[in-house]
Parts: C-alpha cells; structure tokens; sequence
C-alpha cells in the first residue's frame, strides 16, 4: 500500500525553484532514502513531507489505512503530524529535562493518554536502552544517547511514518551504526521509514528504496537495485592492496586502458567497463612488475558510486542541452 | 595598538552586518533620545484646569482667556467636588477656585485656592510653578492697577496743590502788604503828640483881679455918691439933682479904679490877666496844630486800614480756596481703598489644598513603581521566555507538533503571569507590611496588574517573537520598557509634552495601568469608575495577540529555516572536513 504519495510537488522560494514536479511514492514498511548533493532539495523536501512547508504546486497524499481515502497532508496538518515522526540533523528536546520528562512532555503534547504514554515510555528508554538514564538531565548525557533520545521523543506517539534528515551526522562510526540499527528496529515494529543522507553507503545499507534529487528534481527512484541496475555491468571496480608494492602498482595500472583510477592510499580502485579483460591484464601486469597483491576484491558500483555516475550523466545531459 | 584598531573595526563591522543589533544597539538609543527630545521639546504646558466659581464674572472669564491663551484646557465648575473628583479621576490636573472678581475693594488680598493631587509628585511642582506664574503676572497687573490708582490720584494732588501755590503767593504778598500798612499805621499812631500843655494857670490871679476890681466898684459907689450931693445942690430938683450926682460920682470912682486895675502892673492889673489869657492862648494854638495833625494821621490811618482790610478779606478768600482744594485732596486721598503695602504689592495670594489625606512619600510613589516593576519583569521575561523557547533545541519539535500555535503562544503568556502573580502576592504582602493598603483594594489592584501584566508580557514575548538574537531581544525589551517608562509622566511629566504627542500618550499602557492603580490605591475609586482603562487594556491585549500570532506565522518560520540552514551548513561543513 502507498501510504505516501508525492504527486507534481514544487516548491518555490522566492520565485527560485527548489523542488520541481516531484513525483514519487514510498510503500507502507519502506525505508526510504532520499539521496543527493548539498543544495539539492533534500531537506526541502523532508520539510514539505512533514508540513513544515506547503508545496507551491502539487500534492502529498498521506494513506494510513487501506480502507481509507489518501489525504492531502497539507489540508489538516495538525492530524497528519500525530502520524508522523520527525528528527532533524540536530536533536530536538529540552536540555535541561530529564530525558523521562522530555519524553513525557511531547508525549502529552500528542494527547496520549498518561497510563499509556508511561507504557510507550518504558518501551522507548528500553528500546534505545536508555533506562538507566531517564532521570538524568538531557543535557548531561553523550552525544549518541541524545541522538537516541531525540529518536525516542520522534517515536513516541507511534507514527505511522518516521522522517530522518541526516541521522548521523556528527556520529563517529559507533554512534552511527547504534543509530541505524536502531532505525532499523523501528522499521521492523512496522514504522516506514523515509530518511535523507549524505552517507550513501548506509542508505544502502538500511534502505530497499531510493530517490536521486539533483538540482530539484528527482532523478531515480526505486528499489535500491533497480536504481543501481543499469550501472551493474558498466561501474564494477577492482579494489587492490599490495602493501609494500602499492607505489608500483600505482605506477603499473596507469598503462591500462581502464575508465578511472582512484588511490586510496593503501588500496587503489580501479572501474573498468571491460572487466574481465582489465582483471586479466592486471594479473599480467603484477607477474611482469613482481607486485605481491595482498588482496583482490571485483565489487559491484555502490550507490555512492551509481550516485556519482547518475549526477555526471545529468550535469553532461543539461550542458549538452 | 594597532591591533585595537584592528579589533575595534571588526567589531563596528560585526555590529553593523548583524542587522538587528545594529538597528537596536545603535539606533534604538538614538531613537530614544529623538523620541524623547521631540516629545518634551516645549515650554507650553498642557494641563487641564478646573475653574471652580460661584459666578463666572467677565473678571473670572477674563483670567480663563488669558488661561486658554496659555494652551491651558478650561473647564468649568460650580461645586468644587465634581472638580476634586476629576482631578482623581484624571481629566483635570488641578481645580482653582477663584474670587467672583479680581477687584481689591479693601486691605484684604484676594485668595485663590488650588486644589491638586499631591501623589502626582512632578505634576504638583508643575502645576504649581506653571500657574503661579500666571497668578503673579495677574497679581502684578492688580498691583499696577492699584499702584496706578494711588499715583494718578497724587498726580492730581500735585496739580492741585501747583495751582493753589499762586493763592498762597498772593495770600503772601497780601499778607506782607497788610504788614507793611499796619507798621505805617503803628509809626503814624506812634507818631501822634496827645501830650497836654504844661503850663501851669494861675486861676487865683483872676479872682483876685475880681476882687480888687470890686474894692474899685465900691469906690467908684462911694464917689458917684459925693456927685450925688453936688448933683442936689444943683437946680436940678432936688431928688433929680440927687441921684444924678451920686450915680456920677460913683461911676467916676468905680471907672478911675477899674482904669487903675487896667494900667496897673500890680498882681491884679489887667496886664497880668492879659499874660496869662496870653498863655492860654498859646497852649491853645499848639493843641490846635497837634490836633491837625492827628487829624492828617487819622486820615492816613485810616486809608491805610481800608488797605489791610482788603488785602485780609482778600487772602481769606485764597485761604478758603486753599482750603477747598485741602478738602478735594484729602477726598481724592481718602478714597484710596487699599492701603496696605502687602495688598498692594501682593494682591493676590494662593493657597494650595491637597484633595487626599496627606500621606507618606512612598504612599504617593507606589503606583508608579509598582507599574514599574511589573511592566520591566514583564516585558523582560516576556522576551526571555520566548527566546529560550526559540533558542531551545527542542524549538524545531514543538513547531511540528499537533499543537496549535496560539497553544503555545498562550502557555507562554500564563508562564509569565503564573510568575507575575507570584511577585505581586510578594509586593502585596510587603505594601500590607509597610503601606497603610487595605486588605480590600487587593482583589481591584491585582486584577488591574494581571491586566497591565498581561500587555507587557505580551509586548515582550512580540520583541522576542520579533528578535532572533537574545542579546538585541534583551536590548529591544530595555529599551520599549525605557521608551514607556519616559513617556509615562514618572520621570518628566507628560503635560509639558506637545498636545497632539500627549494625547497619544495616554494610550501608553504604563500610564493607564498607573492610574487605575493610583484610582484604587490612593482614591479608593470603585470597579466601575475604571471600566474604561480596563477595556483599554483589554483591548491591547487583544490586539498585540493578534500581533504576535502574525508575527509568529511569519518570523517563527523563517527563523526555524535559517537555523536548519546554519545547522545544515555546519553538517555539510564537517561532512567535508571528514573527506
């Protein structure tokens, strides 16, 4: 089922267009990545799904329930929000409440009932296993707890939807994979996710569909496979470690016909379209230099990779034009 | 050194580029200073007096016009407590009751009595100051009249008394010509010789003459006898012969004797008689001639009285002129009614009478600092309040929450009246301590602050909904507080203000809330005298939500874009620091 439609979405600012004729929609349980450069629309558009702005022209239709006819969301805000749940690049709750009474507060501000709002609170602090914490002051707990509880103070009220922009932003690696193991978890209590990030390897990971926005307007979207599809065969890369001998490799594969070379210091990366015969010419090349290759791995292009190619096509199709 | 430099350039060029700041920093004092400049920039006063007359003579409406010449506002009163009950109420500052007339009949000076409210402690010096140069010019312009009176009367004296100086020269003149006769007439008197003559008549000589002359008698008998006898021997008969004879005889004798006594030398000679008839005679014509000339004397005298008597009758009639003209003097005099040198110079005197019962100084200041207080806390935690709500991080949640704005709006509002009430209950307790207040003006006092309370806050938490930066909302909330509190009458009062800028003022909420708290503090004015100010209030209240809501639909919002937007930048910012 469609819970949310995006029909013909733009929105202008001050005659600028930010997002122009959007349509996409995101099936009840998705998660949901919306992906794209600084600048593209991404926040824009988080903000339009959430009610935070109005679209110019265009609608959002919100489906909760199969038996009912989608709604614009924009007609009755105050209804829809109840159904949704949202956590911005920056935590959003009070500094300076415990983190129980933070969750208390925008528990009652949803109108839940107070035996009930203890029960979802329970749940929550459990959940983000924050129990522990819940009488300290928000203020005075880490970084990766208050991005927990942030989630929490969003889930509260059960939404039917959970929007995140820039989850982890300002996480180390072990604060962001809690983060979206824990987005990951909420998905699987039957919340569909809609997200936005800039870390394309963990849309990847945590996403089955995706929207490409660049410069306003929606690219691709789909499953991540279908989104990546047509780049499978063209944008496969071999990835190389040899250690002591990465200087003379580095040096080696320049005389390979291959579409780009990237030197990751320790490893280098190397895309080829013909990868078959460039893997054969690589080992040919490593016997003739005497280059020990400590590891040798053929991937497929990663979104972040599919991503790139997608914007290079676009920009190289609009200069053409 | 040039390192200050540096660093003060920065900083003039950091306030300036944060526009806000610069516009609050910098011109809001600015602003505050013109305001207040153009706002008291007058010599004129405009107070609203209260003329309290039993009868309004051409003199009481004379010194009401030159009062509305002054741009003072006049309204008339019989009864000097509808006058006392507006000056509580507000609509007049001050009631003067004035004499029917301005005439000084008598030694009494002329009182008028003003009748002010003393809690309005600038306004007092004010009123008093202001009009007490109008009572001393009217009271010189009685003075002059009265100076004026006395000297054109003395002008008149001297006239007079010129005039009559020639009289009195020629009573002078008439005076010493009757002195001049008199001494002409005491020498010519003088000069009269009545002395007697001294000759010494000897009467004796006479009679002895007489006798001698009748021995010669008796012998002339005796001789004229013997003639007789020869007369009879004549042939005469004898009888005729006779008495011829003797008669001749004796005649002889008497005649031959008699003419002895005339030649004779003797004592009884007719020559001695003859001496002294001669005497006589002489003593005689002397008398005559002193007679004559007494008589010329007299006659001189007598002209020369005609003269004294006339010059007298004369200088009686000047004098009786001189003394007609004493008498229109000492009338003209007399009729000078004000004599008194202090009613002449201070025709007119004041007295001031205060329409409360005297109270402490504190008493009279209450009101204004109570507003005071309430309206800074007000106004700062109004603006505090919102912007610790706007700069919270949980801002962003609650503005996408099923809540309504004016939720928010309104929860906000009663925080800052819970916190209000609080501080009143504490002032309340204290004005219960240390100010005589009744426990029943509370209730009316505190509804009346919830009302000013709730103006203020709602102006502070507009600032704060109006300001992003705390800093410049903070300076925003000093300085509307400061811009009222000027304009509000406690520092300077608000009738030295041009009209038109004045009459704005009265809409000043400070001004309205401190007069409905001085109406029931200190005038124990009822509920419903106050209704008006109240609706006021009421209505800015109304108002300024209408206000803030506007102004949160529109500066919430772009202050919510332009954070995620910063936030934003910051991520992407630290995104590419990590690549």
């Amino acid at each position: 089922m469609e819970i949310l439609q995006i029909k013909e979405v733009t929105k202008e600012f001050d005659k600028k267009i930010v997002l122009d004729r959007l349509n996409f929609s995101v099936e009840e349980g998705d998660v949901f990545g919306i992906i794209g450069q600084s600048g593209s629309g991404k926040t824009t558009l988080l903000n339009l799904l959430i009610g935070f702005y109005d679209p110019s022209e265009g609608q959002v239709l919100f489906q909760p329930d199969k038996n009912k006819k989608p709604q614009d969301i924009h007609q009755n805000i105050n209804e829809m929000r109840k159904q949704f749940g949202f956590a911005s690049q920056v935590s959003s709750f009070y500094p300076k409440l415990t983190l129980r009474e933070n969750l208390m507060h925008f528990g009652q501000l949803y109108g839940i009932k107070k035996k009930v709002l203890n029960g979802n609170i329970d749940n929550l602090l459990e959940f983000t296993k924050l129990t522990n914490h819940q009488n300290k002051l928000a203020e005075h707990i880490s970084v990766g707890m208050q991005k927990r509880l942030d989630l929490s103070c969003s889930l509260i009220h059960k939404p039917k939807i959970l929007i995140l922009d820039e989850p982890t932003a300002n996480l180390d690696p072990v604060l962001q994979k809690e983060v979206l193991y824990l987005i990951k978890q909420a998905n699987h209590q039957g919340i569909t996710i809609i997200i936005a990030s800039h870390h394309l390897d963990e849309i990847e990971e945590i996403c089955n569909k995706v929207a490409l926005i660049h410069q306003g307007k929606i690219t691709k979207w789909g499953t991540v496979e279908e989104v990546k599809k047509p780049y499978l065969d063209k944008e496969r890369s071999i990835h190389l470690t040899a250690g002591e001998h990465h200087q003379r490799l580095v040096e080696g594969v320049k005389s390979l016909s291959v579409s780009r070379i990237v030197d990751k210091g320790t490893s280098l990366v190397l895309y080829s379209d013909e990868i078959q015969d460039t893997l054969y010419r690589l080992i040919n090349l490593t016997q003739q230099k005497k280059i020990n290759l400590q590891d040798i791995d053929i991937k497929k292009p990663s979104l972040q990779e599919v991503f790139e190619k997608i914007v290079q096509e676009d920009e190289e199709k609009t200069l053409s034009e | 050194m040039k390192n200050i430099y540096y660093l003060i350039k920065k900083n003039l060029k950091l306030l300036i580029r944060a526009k806000s700041s610069a516009l609050i920093v910098i011109l809001a004092p600015l602003m505050l200073i013109m305001l207040i400049g153009l706002t008291y920039n007058t010599s004129k006063t405009g107070l609203n007096i209260g003329v309290i007359s039993s009868s309004f003579t051409p003199d009481v409406n004379s010194f009401m016009n030159s009062l509305q010449k002054e741009d003072y506002k006049i309204i008339k009163y019989t009864e000097s407590k509808e006058c006392i009950e507006d000056i509580k109420l507000g609509f007049v500052h001050t009631c003067l009751v004035l004499p029917k007339d301005f005439q000084i009949n008598d030694n009494k000076q002329k009182e008028i009595v003003f009748y002010i409210d003393q809690t309005k402690i600038n306004l007092v010096y004010m009123i008093t100051d202001t009009l007490n140069k109008e009572f001393n010019l009217k009271s010189t312009e009685l003075s002059q009249e009265i100076v004026s009176d006395i000297l054109s009367k003395l002008s008149r004296t001297q006239t007079k008394i010129q005039e009559k100086s020639t009289d009195l020269d020629k009573i002078k003149t008439k005076s010493q010509e009757a002195i001049s006769k008199s001494n002409q007439v005491k020498s010519d008197i003088a000069a009269i010789d009545l002395t007697a003559p001294k000759t010494a008549y000897d009467f004796s000589k006479i009679s002895v003459f007489k006798d001698s002359a009748a021995v010669k008698a008796s012998t002339s008998i005796t001789a004229l006898t013997t003639a007789k006898s020869a007369v009879t021997s004549s042939n005469l008969n004898s009888s005729q012969k006779a008495i011829i004879n003797n008669n001749i005889d004796d005649a002889s004798t008497k005649l031959s004797q008699l003419l002895t006594m005339i030649n004779g030398t003797g004592s009884d000679s007719l020559e001695e008689i003859n001496s002294l008839i001669q005497s006589i005679q002489n003593d005689l014509n002397s008398t005559k001639n002193k007679l004559n000339s007494a008589s010329t004397k007299l006659t001189s005298t007598n002209s020369q009285l005609t003269t004294i008597n006339t010059n007298l009758n004369e200088g009686i009639t000047s004098l009786d002129s001189v003394k007609s003209t004493l008498g229109d003097i000492q009338k003209d005099l007399s009729s000078i009614k004000v004599t008194n040198a202090s009613t002449i110079t201070t025709p007119l005197i004041t007295k001031i009478e205060k329409i409360t019962v005297e109270q402490t100084y504190m008493n009279y200041l209450f009101p204004s600092l109570l507003v005071l207080v309430i309206m800074f806390v007000a106004i700062l935690l109004g603006t505090t309040l919102v912007m610790m709500e706007k700069h919270n991080p949980a801002y962003f949640r609650n503005y996408n929450m099923p809540v309504k704005k004016i939720t928010f709006i309104f929860s906000t509002y009663l925080t800052n009246c819970f916190i209000i009430l609080v501080q009143i209950a504490i002032i309340f307790g204290i004005s219960l301590l240390f100010l005589n207040t009744t426990l029943s003006k509370l209730p009316l006092m505190a509804l009346i602050l919830l009302a000013a309370a709730s103006v203020f806050t709602l102006i502070g938490m507009m600032i704060g909904y109006l300001f992003n930066s705390e800093d410049t909302g903070t300076l925003a909330s000093i300085s509307m507080g400061s811009l009222l509190l000027f304009i509000s009458g406690v520092v300077l009062p608000l009738e030295s203000m041009p009209t038109t800028i004045r009459h704005l003022t009265y809409f000043n909420p400070f001004v309205i809330s401190e007069k409905l708290i001085r109406e029931v503090f200190i005038f124990n004015s009822t509920s419903s005298a106050l209704i008006n100010d109240l609706l006021i209030l009421l209505g800015y209240i109304i108002i300024l939500t209408i206000v803030i809501l506007i102004i949160d639909s529109i500066a919430s919002k772009h202050f919510l874009t332009k954070m995620m937007y910063k936030h934003h930048k910051h991520v992407r910012e630290n995104n590419e620091k990590k690549i």
